[in-house]
């Protein structure tokens, strides 16, 4: 996969579009569903989307890191920062307690399992908890979605967040908890279902 | 160790950054611990169906970033295509600097030393006027100086005589002659 991303930007340095399509198009799921969640709508995440890869473009010749993926879920996350210190700077990753135990943000989240987005959502599971993740406090989602939407390791979140790989596990940890306790019926049909 | 350690234990291996070691660990850990071994089974389902969902980005969107490669593309071939003229300038740099600082050392030569070789011809025009001064000197000066040496031997033998008034005008003319060597020493000075 690695290996692959380099002859494509190696491709893409010597003038050939064509390769930088197949990057766009390799990661182009991963990293809508990603910023999808990480801001406000569709409009605001298309605008996002573009401009990561308008940023890896314009300096991709600075491009020096291991991970090409990496690299632009790196620009990703900056620009989903920028976004949301310009939208509501007050509650801009504001979870610092709760990986301490606290849980300031709980409180107002409504139960997922009952809620309007989980019923417009249906039975699905999948979009169920992806319509749970997005009451994750954003740093928790971040990770949750980091892990599960563009497949990253620990070692990559924790660089992207620039924090400890414990820091990243805890995060995840903490998601998964909520989500476990938010989805439990859910997980009780369908673990009964499957043999 | 704490179930939360092994919690991570099962996030790692599950993103394939768990080594040998940890791994036999957390086996032997899943083997006793009921609470550990179902939430590796739950989070391997959230995780597993949440990669299933993925949201898709417009055409639109796609095309607008593949029309920013284009142009950033044509932009890149015209920065590549300049370099074929900028070396030429970069040859002919070296000799540009030096023609143009040997122009301005000449200008600084001719600006510096102009006054100075204009006072060598000055000096050398005036040489001549020296030349005759002290030809001058050495014709006229002697023969002043022995008179005047001699009037004042005059003088002196006069002054011990008692001859005040014969001294009176000999005092004039050594008066008059030390002018005129003055004068002449004047104009050589
Ligand atoms: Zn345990």
């Amino acid at each position: 996969m690695e290996l692959d991303d380099r002859t494509w930007l190696a491709e893409y340095r010597k003038g050939s579009v064509d390769a930088l399509a197949m990057l766009v198009e390799r990661y182009r799921k991963p990293l809508f569903g990603f910023i999808l969640k990480m801001t406000e709508g569709r409009e605001d995440a298309e605008e996002i989307f573009q401009e990561v890869w308008f940023r890896a473009i314009r300096n991709m010749d600075s491009y020096r890191d291991k991970s090409f993926i990496s690299w632009l879920f790196r620009i990703a996350h900056n620009l989903v920062i920028d976004r949301a210190r310009k939208m509501k700077p007050v509650e801009l990753l504001s979870s610092r307690g709760e990986e301490e135990g606290e849980d300031p943000i709980e409180s107002r989240i409504p139960d997922p399992a009952r809620g309007p987005d989980l019923d417009a959502a249906g039975r699905d599971l999948g979009a169920r908890i992806l319509a749970a993740v997005e009451k994750l406090p954003a740093e928790q989602k971040e990770v949750f979605l980091l892990r599960t939407q563009a497949e990253l390791s620990f070692k990559e979140i924790a660089k992207i967040q620039q924090t400890s790989i414990n820091t990243a596990l805890a995060r995840m940890q903490y998601a998964l908890d909520k989500l476990r306790g938010w989805l439990h019926e859910d997980y009780t049909l369908l673990k009964g279902a499957t043999p | 160790m704490k179930c939360t350690t092994y919690r991570n234990y099962i996030l790692l291996r599950h993103s394939g950054e768990l080594g040998s070691l940890r791994r036999s660990l957390l086996a032997r850990h899943l083997s006793r611990c009921a609470a550990c071994r179902a939430y590796a089974e739950d989070a391997a389902l959230v995780m597993t169906s949440a990669r299933q969902q993925v949201a898709d980005v417009s055409p639109a969107a796609i095309e607008a970033v593949l029309s920013f490669a284009r142009k950033a593309h044509s932009r890149s071939e015209e920065i590549r295509f300049r370099p074929s003229r900028e070396p030429l300038l970069r040859q002919w740099r070296p000799a540009l600097v030096y023609a143009g600082f040997s122009v301005l050392l000449l200008i600084a030569f001719v600006t510096v030393l102009s006054p100075v070789l204009q006072t060598r011809r000055d000096v050398a025009k005036h040489s001549g006027e020296f030349a005759a001064g002290a030809l001058a000197w050495d014709d006229g000066m002697d023969d002043e100086l022995s008179e005047l040496s001699g009037l004042m031997a005059t003088v002196s033998a006069d002054w011990g005589n008692g001859e005040s008034s014969a001294a009176g005008s000999e005092i004039e003319d050594i008066e008059r002659l030390a002018r005129e060597l003055l004068e002449l020493e004047g104009v050589q000075i």
